[in-house]
């Protein structure tokens, strides 16, 4: 916490920079949070032994991301940017879900300082959740995110904490690298500093918030477009893959059974989203892959930027990025929602049974990269797919509830529980989530948590054991 | 002699002359007593040593031992690994139960069994008239009998022919058994024998043939399913018929039955013969079946034990015998002599040479030439000879050719 509060001073700074006056706002933020850090360690009750287990873990990290989205959403309430708990909340945590979904309804008005904060917000929860995903994550088992571990490479100490460490200055590294060299293309193809930096960290995180009302729309260039598609695709690649291809260790890479069904994915989506935009739309040719190609990996690595209002699309096209918003980008990657390796031993998984049906007594295993998946792993992934399902289905039903009709309801809670942001209707590219209902708001903040948190992390802590001693 | 005492203490070992042994062969139950005393012997003195090793922990270590790095066992002998490659090999030759390649494979030697409707059945061996390879023996009611020409072939006979690579399958045909092709073969059992047994058949699995695994152990099953991406795991009891006939078994073109439990192994053998199954390949713990399994028209029979000491013995007979096929628990030996200048046997027309009766000399490679020897062939030096003997006559054909 106090490292969060210390990090408030970042925007401070910016504010200075550009000669704006909310920067005591986030002074007092940081002073604030810094304070209530410190004082946390200083009372931690001593005596326990401090061992960290699977519970522990769990608790820490969902307790402790519930805690930076309040404390995060202190700069919003004190520079008046937003008004209400509920709404800079959820403003602030779907920045650090990396969601994007915001309830600004003019962002261009905000100060520079607040537009950074969201950015920097997101660049923040892409970092951790990286981490987070490669390193802890696959320690807990959780609905089979041992798939996530993809061998990192290099030493592994067998003890969590040297681990996460070890592994996570890594993946830093590999995310400094792709957030510079983004800032450096968007700003040799014309954007301020400012806006590049920006969307460079709404798109390595792949969260969303842009500077401007209408997005990406708002510049009009094929070279920053393309840019951001390709460096929104590595985002929602594996980083793991990206570290051997440092290493140069590229065998490895080609022969990826994840990024293959993801390229795979990608690839088939943009042909059928551009077949349907030259069918039903005034698109020219090359338009037409610009915007479905940006769409297209917008939405699949739960970025939630739009070049165009693909809510106006015709129906395939929009059904297209409705199931997209389920699949997710790869395992070990900043997007979100079931991801594509999930994916991938569901459908074996599928056909496996199948099969079973017709030879009952046959024993075959599942492979992913050449190696057998234990079947454990396999039921995990079968129970998470159902869990997120169940999520977004009383989750759909609640927003019913409040008023939301069918399609914004559907879109709000894909685009939040898969961190994407944009949905459809109500809360469709062009709109924003500020007509969402106060409680409807804290409904998709608890969503944008869980779906970033892996499911199992936020819904254990409701299993009535799970505080008990066992 | 036999010496009682611990094999893997130096004192046993040294009062049993280790140290100027020319070869020490280590066979206990125990992995580690035969290594252990593999390396005090190699320490002691001994020129080469053997070790019986089963588990397959000790592969990579003993990699690392016999590249020289740790002096210690020479060589290694695997029963079950052993006995899957001769079934193996029985499987991939689907027209013979015993099999063997020599000469460097220039060399076949391999058996059939006679059937009723065969065009050889009832006729004389000199009626056969074969240019291309020579009938050295035929098993008859578990006797040895060396043809002569007028020695008369029953149905049921188990013949024995040994010819230039690739022409006693046309013999095969002769003795009354068309080629079969393989498509499927069937496994029955996930021991280690059948664990080895896939792994020799894998290559098989990538031209098309389907493999079969049929095990009862769910656990023994996952991990064969996980080794192996192209093996057809099926778990379920294989001596139950319901399983056989659901899974097909039967429609097997070779099936190996190489199960935990002797009696198990050979009812299921059994069945799927009478089941159409064209071969069935049977393994054996213990020998003392082996007698009985004649009238259940398996097409062979591997005893692991068996298997191993025909490897051990390859490796003992080492200077001039450069490979070696052992026939049914070592009643016939067919023996491959590197023919020397001081050899008796040289430059004297065969019909005069004298010949033990319980020998035939099969076929000669000479400079790379398969000869099939006549009444007035001569030996020469540098002779590769392929000599067929039962045990008996081992003694006197060793004298001939000078061996030890």
């Amino acid at each position: 916490m106090a490292v969060f509060g210390a990090l408030m001073l970042a925007p401070a700074a910016v504010s200075l920079l550009f000669g704006e006056s909310d920067w005591t706002a986030f002074l007092i933020s940081s002073i604030v949070t810094a304070a209530v850090g410190v004082a946390g360690a200083f009372l931690a009750e001593p005596g326990t032994d401090g061992r960290i287990g699977n519970r522990e873990s769990m608790a820490i990290t969902t307790l402790g991301w519930t805690a930076c989205a309040f404390f995060g959403a202190l700069p919003f309430l004190l520079t008046g940017s937003l008004r209400g708990t509920a709404d800079a909340v959820f403003e602030t945590m779907s920045g650090l879900t990396t969601t994007g979904a915001t309830v600004l309804l003019d962002v261009e008005a905000q100060s520079h300082a607040i537009l950074f904060w969201r950015s920097f917000l997101h660049w923040l929860g892409g970092m951790g959740i990286v981490v987070l995903s490669i390193a802890l994550l696959p320690g807990l088992q959780v609905g089979g995110s041992q798939l996530f571990r993809a061998e990192v490479p290099g030493p592994l100490p067998d003890r969590l904490e040297p681990r996460i460490r070890e592994t996570a200055q890594r993946l830093w590294g590999i995310y400094i690298i792709l957030t510079v060299g983004q800032t450096v293309l968007l700003r040799l193809f014309g954007m301020s500093l400012f806006d590049a930096v920006a969307h460079t960290f709404g798109t390595v995180a792949t969260g969303g918030f842009s500077t401007a009302n209408k997005s990406l729309e708002a510049w009009n260039s094929p070279a920053i477009h393309l840019t951001v598609t390709a460096f929104m695709f590595l985002a929602g690649m594996n980083f793991t893959l990206h570290y051997r291809a440092l290493r140069g260790d590229f065998e490895p890479i080609w022969k990826d059974d994840e990024l293959r069904t993801y390229a795979g994915i990608v690839l088939a989506a943009i042909a059928l989203v551009s077949m349907d935009l030259l069918a039903h739309s005034r698109y020219s040719l090359g338009n037409t892959l610009r915007h479905s190609s940006f769409q297209v990996v917008s939405v699949i690595t739960t970025t939630g930027f739009t070049t165009v209002d693909y809510d106006v699309w015709p129906p395939l096209s929009r059904a297209v990025l409705l199931l997209l918003m389920f699949v997710g980008g790869s395992a070990g990657s900043t997007g979100g929602a079931i991801k594509v390796v999930r994916m991938n031993v569901l459908a074996k998984h599928s056909v496996r049974e199948l099969k079973r049906a017709v030879y009952p007594r046959r024993v075959t295993v599942i492979r992913l990269n050449g190696k057998a998946v234990p079947e454990e792993v396999s039921s995990a992934v079968l129970a998470f797919v159902i869990l997120y399902l169940s999520v977004f289905l009383l989750s759909m039903l609640a927003l019913s509830a409040m008023g939301l009709d069918f399609m914004s309801a559907v879109g709000a809670v894909a685009a939040t529980l898969g961190n994407i942001g944009p949905g459809f209707g109500l809360v469709g590219p062009t709109c924003n989530y500020s007509a969402v209902p106060t409680i409807g708001k804290w409904l998709l903040s608890f969503c944008m948590l869980v779906g970033r948190l892996e499911v199992y992390t936020v819904l254990s802590l409701l299993v009535p054991g799970f505080w008990r001693k066992p | 002699m036999a010496i009682h005492g611990n094999g893997a203490s130096l004192r046993v070992l040294e009062r049993a002359g280790v140290s100027d042994a020319s070869l020490v062969i280590a066979v206990t139950d125990l992995d580690e007593v035969n290594m252990l005393a593999c390396i005090l012997a190699k320490q002691a003195g001994a020129h080469t040593t053997i070790a019986r090793v089963r588990d397959p922990d000790y592969d990579t270590d003993l990699a690392l031992a016999s590249d020289g790095t740790y002096p210690g066992v020479d060589v290694t002998i695997n029963p079950d690994h052993q006995a899957a490659a001769d079934i193996a090999r029985l499987i991939k030759n689907p027209d013979s139960s015993e099999f063997d390649y020599l000469a460097g494979g220039k060399v076949q030697i391999l058996s059939y069994t006679v059937e009723p409707g065969s065009p050889v059945a009832h006729t004389h061996v000199r009626e056969l008239n074969i240019a291309t390879a020579t009938l050295v023996a035929i098993l008859r009611n578990g006797d040895v009998l060396i043809p002569r020409g007028d020695t008369a072939i029953c149905p049921g006979d188990k013949v024995f022919v040994v010819g230039r690579r690739g022409v006693p399958s046309v013999f095969g045909w002769r003795a009354g058994r068309e080629a079969t092709r393989l498509r499927t073969v069937s496994i029955i059992g996930g021991s280690s024998i059948g664990y080895y047994l896939v792994r020799a058949l894998e290559p098989l699995a990538a031209h098309g043939v389907q493999l079969k695994m049929f095990e009862k152990n769910a656990e023994r099953c996952r991990a064969l399913a996980e080794a192996f991406p192209r093996l057809t795991v099926i778990q379920g009891d294989p001596s139950s018929l319901e399983v056989l006939q659901d899974e097909n078994a039967e429609g097997s073109d070779a099936s190996a039955v190489v199960g935990d439990n002797d009696q198990s192994n050979l009812l299921t053998g059994y069945l799927l013969k009478r089941m159409g199954v064209p071969r069935v390949v049977v393994a054996l713990k213990r020998t003392e079946y082996l007698p009985f399994t004649g009238p259940m028209d398996l097409d062979a029979t591997v005893v692991p034990r068996v298997s191993a000491a025909a490897a051990i013995l390859k490796i003992i007979r080492g200077d001039h015998v450069l490979s070696l096929a052992l026939l049914k628990e070592a009643q016939a030996e067919v023996l491959e002599v590197l023919v020397s200048e001081s050899c008796h046997a040289c430059h004297i027309p065969l019909r005069d040479l004298g010949v033990p009766a319980g020998a035939v000399i099969g076929v000669l490679v000479r400079g790379g030439q398969v000869i099939v020897p006549r009444g007035d062939t001569r030996i020469l030096p540098g002779d590769h000879a392929i000599v067929f003997t039962v045990e008996s006559a081992r003694e006197e054909t060793a004298r001939l050719f000078e061996l030890r």
